[in-house]
């Protein structure tokens, strides 16, 4: 049995117009994942371009749209994305594409560098490391696995619409990290740069974010965290353990 | 605007629109529906109140509705999915749609504040 796959190709240098090239592959014996079918596309045609790194769901650099729905290809098995022997490749979507699966990310890094994704305290540096106790460790479960993927910013309309002034889920995620974490002596200074009206409000809670996301965790609960504390103010008790969907 | 007031703004209006529209059919529905006793429900100083603060919110409530819609498809970027051409002129569009709707909401407020004013006896 044949797969028939659906690649999009866009080579700058080359094409006018990005445009879907079809394949057809050998169903293999047994089940693979996405990007190793894309490495046995590779090995006839070289000039298919798509990142992957550590193969393993990690590194996060292979995320692609496959069969209308943003994941990792290196963690998502064929059987669980083919329709009818079906699979179309497309990057993700939102991005200025670069190459064919390769979109240039620097729109999200930008907002990724605006929520100042780093600890920040007023207090002296200790010899070591700034300690925590178990219980407020526990906050920031669901929130420090992400691994900027950026499948879920790239599934978010609100994001397609305004990718320079809404932060996105993946960047906001990490701002709640931030948020929540109890060493870190910003919160107010972080709230208000979130203040206006579109950094955290233009999400509309459509929840694609939760739906895409590779590593299951749930940006929307974090994006309704942050509101709260806008709304409602940062006291340490009302800060919640967003936790794994 | 703040964010956070915008979205107080928001809820609030719509929270004070659904009291006001449920207590009017709830009116409508518990009792026989005359002109004379409408007028009289109507007319009453407490409902005049109500209903300009219903009439105030559901401006707020459309504006920041119709506002949001524009500033998400209505953007050079959005427009430009569809056609380059035509999103150059998308901060244009976008301005004509806000004076369009920014004039319906003010002929909305002149037509609503006639019907309360010009009718009390």
């Amino acid at each position: 049995m044949e797969l028939s796959v659906s690649l999009y190709r866009y080579n700058p240098e080359q094409d006018k117009f990005p445009y879907m090239k079809n394949y057809k592959v050998k169903k293999p014996k047994k089940d693979i994942m996405v990007l190793d079918l894309l490495n046995m596309l590779k090995e006839d045609d070289v000039t298919i371009s798509y990142r992957r790194s550590c193969r393993e769901g990690v590194c996060g650099s292979d995320g692609m749209n496959i069969n209308g729905k943003n994941g990792l290809a290196c963690i998502t098995p064929l059987s669980e994305v083919l329709r009818g022997n079906k699979l179309e490749l497309r990057p993700l979507p939102g991005l200025p594409v670069i190459r064919d699966l390769i979109v240039d990310m620097t729109q999200f890094y930008e907002q990724y560098e605006k929520i100042k994704p780093f600890l920040q305290s007023d207090s002296k540096p200790p010899e070591q490391e700034r300690l925590q106790s178990p219980k407020d460790r526990d906050k920031l479960d669901g929130l420090y696995e992400c691994i900027l993927c950026a499948c879920c910013s790239t599934s978010c309309p609100s994001f397609w619409w305004n990718p320079d002034k809404f932060v996105g889920p993946a960047a906001l995620l990490q701002a709640y990290r931030f948020l929540a974490d109890t060493r870190d002596t910003k919160k107010q200074e972080r709230l208000e740069e979130l203040g206006d009206p579109f950094s955290v409000y233009r999400c509309h809670g459509i929840m694609n974010c939760v739906s895409v996301c590779p590593k299951g965790l749930n940006p929307n609960k974090a994006i309704g965290e942050i509101k709260s504390m806008l709304l409602t103010g940062t006291k340490e008790d009302k800060i919640k353990v967003v936790g794994l969907e | 605007m703040k964010g956070s007031t915008i979205w107080y703004l928001q809820r609030s209006s719509a929270v004070i629109n659904l009291i006001y529209i449920g207590y009017v059919f709830y009116f409508i529905y518990s009792s026989e529906l005359t002109f004379a006793a409408w007028n009289n429900f109507f007319y009453s100083p407490i409902m005049i109140f109500f209903t300009l603060c219903f009439f105030g919110s559901a401006i707020i409530h459309s504006f920041i509705g119709l506002w949001t819609v524009g500033t998400d498809y209505l953007t050079r970027r959005t427009i430009g999915f569809l056609s380059y051409r035509i999103s150059k002129y998308a901060d244009t569009l976008r301005s004509i749609y806000t004076v369009v709707f920014s004039l319906f909401g003010l002929s909305y407020l002149i037509v609503s504040l006639t019907i309360i004013f010009n009718n009390i006896s």
